[in-house]
């Protein structure tokens, strides 16, 4: 058996997805991975890179699912990392637990405009996975 | 000729009587020179197949052949030594033959002596070859074989279990032309080498010595052999050093009789080296105790049904 | 450090993909342990449906009031990040093997790689599963393999969705570690 990626989201649109959404002020790259760590599509980010974000995002998802549900709130939505150089956001994508998005952005973003900018992308994202 | 010692228990009164006379007529006639004896100088015991179960215990752990006499209505044992009564002179004759055939062509059987290394030292001279094509075969005190070839042991499934549980004795192994049926239970030679180890006698095992300090180069591997916590105890202390075998039984607490067949379970499996004959293991050595430790591994130690 | 003051007395359970991580933590801890198991969407890597990729937690609670920790590595090289932060400050490590996996025996060296660093008191112990599979590489494959490095430890054939298996690795390792404890060489 092959990899189950999901077969109706074209990669290639996902990708042009994220293009336009990197526009987004102070977002430096963005990778859409898969529930177990997989890269399925990214922007600005290297090979590298995307894979190690995808994995340590798909962690960091699971974790949240799992500390979410544990204290009784229903399902992982969204967690964003502050640092002092910028913030990383790892958010779901549509209502399937099968994929994230990870951003990371820099010091110059308004974090408000970035969750929501984020989360337009998701959803577009999610209408890619179900027209 | 050899002489052999024999002793009859749990005979009814006539089949003794017949047993009697029987020995004196085999007598010139036989391979061996037959002397009835009490039951703890005799070398094969003659014995009713109705006759009392511990007697058979206590004659099992001697490593010795048992002539069973069965009655008219008890179905064939599956033991290698039987006659059923009454018999006649040339059958007692011919199953005394083959006793003394077995125990001719097991020169290394020490008889009579309560120190019962014998399948132990056959084996420690066997296991360098015991992936050799060639044979083996030794008895359990009940006839049944056991053989020893090929990297494996085989034996009855029945066997095998009696000496898993440490409930067999045997006698020396010895050269044979045959070979066991094909379909015969099997475990490796070294499994079978550790249970043999630790079914041996209460003292230290002949070729090891009491000043030298022996340590593990390597555990056993307790899922497939069962384990008890003792053992735990006694590998992990001897991959942590070597011991010699009194201060292994003095630090460890247990009896030296677990700690000495341990140590000849652990050599005959090959598992045991002399300290200073190889190199001691160079990694893992880093102490790192700190306070609150031993309290908290007592704990866990307890918990966990080892000794605290 | 071990830290147990700090309540930090932990046992790692890792392995590969597949080799009954999560399977073991289940098996021995009290309650419903914690997992983070997603769908598994790599089945050329292994055909099960799903896999860790955060950790399993699980806890043992002693008479005394103390707490073992148990926690379960994600078992893909990707997941390296989660090795590390797992393996910090483990008491021992419980490397868990399938021996009818391909390259089963590479494996072991790549999980003992990633945690000797991680492991003080010798308190490494290497489970194997599914040795009795036709051709799979046996417990003394392995040990030889730890031989050949200089490496003493336990290499048990079990099968961790019996309890007694997986309890049977965890005596052995706090075995080790009293040992140590008690006889080691100090540093
Ligand atoms: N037949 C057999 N199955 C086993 C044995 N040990 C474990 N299993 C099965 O193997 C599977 C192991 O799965 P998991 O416990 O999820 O493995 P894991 O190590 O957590 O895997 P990842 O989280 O993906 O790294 C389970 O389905 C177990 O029932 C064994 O000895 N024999
Ligand atoms: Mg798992």
């Amino acid at each position: 058996m092959s990899k189950v990626r999901p077969a109706k989201l074209s990669r290639e649109l996902a990708r042009k997805v994220l293009e336009g959404y990197g526009e987004v002020a102070g977002v430096q790259c963005a990778v859409l991975f898969s529930s177990d760590g997989f890269e399925i599509a990214s922007h600005a980010a290297d090979a590298a890179a995307s894979a190690r974000l995808a994995a340590i995002g798909s962690s960091l998802a699971a974790l949240g699912t799992a500390l979410a549900g544990e204290a009784g709130l229903g399902d992982f939505e969204r967690t964003t990392i502050e640092s002092n150089g910028g913030a990383v956001t790892i958010m779901r994508v549509g209502s399937s637990r099968s994929m994230s998005l990870a951003v990371v952005a820099g010091k110059d973003a308004v974090l408000g405009q970035l969750l929501w900018a984020t989360q337009r992308c998701c959803q577009a994202l999610a209408k890619l996975l179900d027209p | 000729m050899q002489t052999l010692k024999i002793c009859d228990v749990g005979l009814q009164p006539d089949t003794s009587h017949a047993f009697h006379s029987m020995l004196k007529i085999v007598a010139g006639r036989s391979k061996a020179a037959w002397q009835v004896a009490g039951i703890e100088h005799a070398d094969v015991l003659f014995a009713s197949s109705e006759g009392d179960g511990s007697t058979f215990a206590a004659w099992g752990a001697t490593g010795k052949p048992v002539v069973l006499v069965i009655d008219d209505r008890s179905s064939w044992p599956p033991a290698p030594f039987v006659l059923r009564h009454p018999f006649r002179v040339m059958q007692l004759l011919s199953v005394l033959d083959d006793v003394a055939d077995l125990l001719a062509a097991s020169p290394g059987r020490e008889r009579g002596d309560p120190s019962r290394w014998s399948a132990a030292e056959s084996l420690r001279a066997l296991m360098p070859q015991s992936g050799n094509a060639a044979w083996h075969v030794t008895r359990t005190p009940l006839g049944e074989e056991v053989w020893l070839g090929h990297g494996l042991v085989r034996a009855a499934a029945r066997t095998i279990a009696r000496l898993r549980a440490g409930e067999l004795e045997l006698a020396a192994f010895h050269p044979t032309g045959t070979s066991p049926p094909a379909d015969a239970p099997a475990i490796a030679a070294c499994d079978f080498a550790w249970y043999v180890g630790l079914s041996g006698p209460a003292r230290l095992a002949p070729w090891l010595f009491a000043d030298v300090a022996y340590r593990l180069r390597r555990w056993p591997d307790f899922g497939r052999l069962g384990v008890n916590t003792g053992m735990l105890e006694l590998c992990a202390m001897s991959t942590v050093r070597a011991w010699t075998p009194a201060a292994l039984v003095e630090a460890s607490g247990q009896p030296a009789a677990d700690v000495h067949r341990f140590l000849a379970a652990a050599s005959l499996a090959g598992l045991l080296v002399a300290n200073g004959s190889e190199q001691a293991p160079a990694l893992l050595a880093r102490g790192r105790v700190q306070s609150g430790w031993d309290r908290f591994l007592g704990g866990l130690r307890r918990h966990l049904g080892l000794a605290a | 450090m071990s830290g147990v003051e700090a309540g930090e007395f932990k046992i790692v359970f890792t392995g590969p993909m597949g080799a009954g991580k999560t399977t073991a933590i289940a098996a021995i801890s009290e309650g419903e342990p914690v997992r983070t198991e997603v769908e598994n969407t790599d089945r050329v890597a292994h055909a099960k449906e799903s896999t860790t990729v955060g950790f399993d937690f699980g806890r043992i609670t002693l008479a005394d009031g103390s707490v073992v920790r148990l926690y379960g590595t994600p078992g893909q090289v990707r997941y390296r990040f989660m090795w590390d932060i797992l393996g910090r400050g483990a008491a021992g490590v419980i490397v868990l093997l399938d021996a009818s996996a391909p390259g089963a025996l590479v494996q072991l060296d790549v999980f003992v790689d990633a945690f000797i660093p991680h492991v003080a008191h010798g308190a490494l112990v290497v489970g194997v599963g599914r040795t009795d599979v036709p051709n799979a590489p046996s417990t003394d494959a392995f040990a030889a393999r730890l031989d050949a490095r200089g490496i003493v430890a336990p290499v048990l054939s079990v099968d961790v969705r019996r309890q007694g298996d997986v309890m049977m690795l965890v005596r052995t390792l706090v075995c080790i570690l009293g040992s140590h404890t008690a006889h080691g060489v100090p540093a």
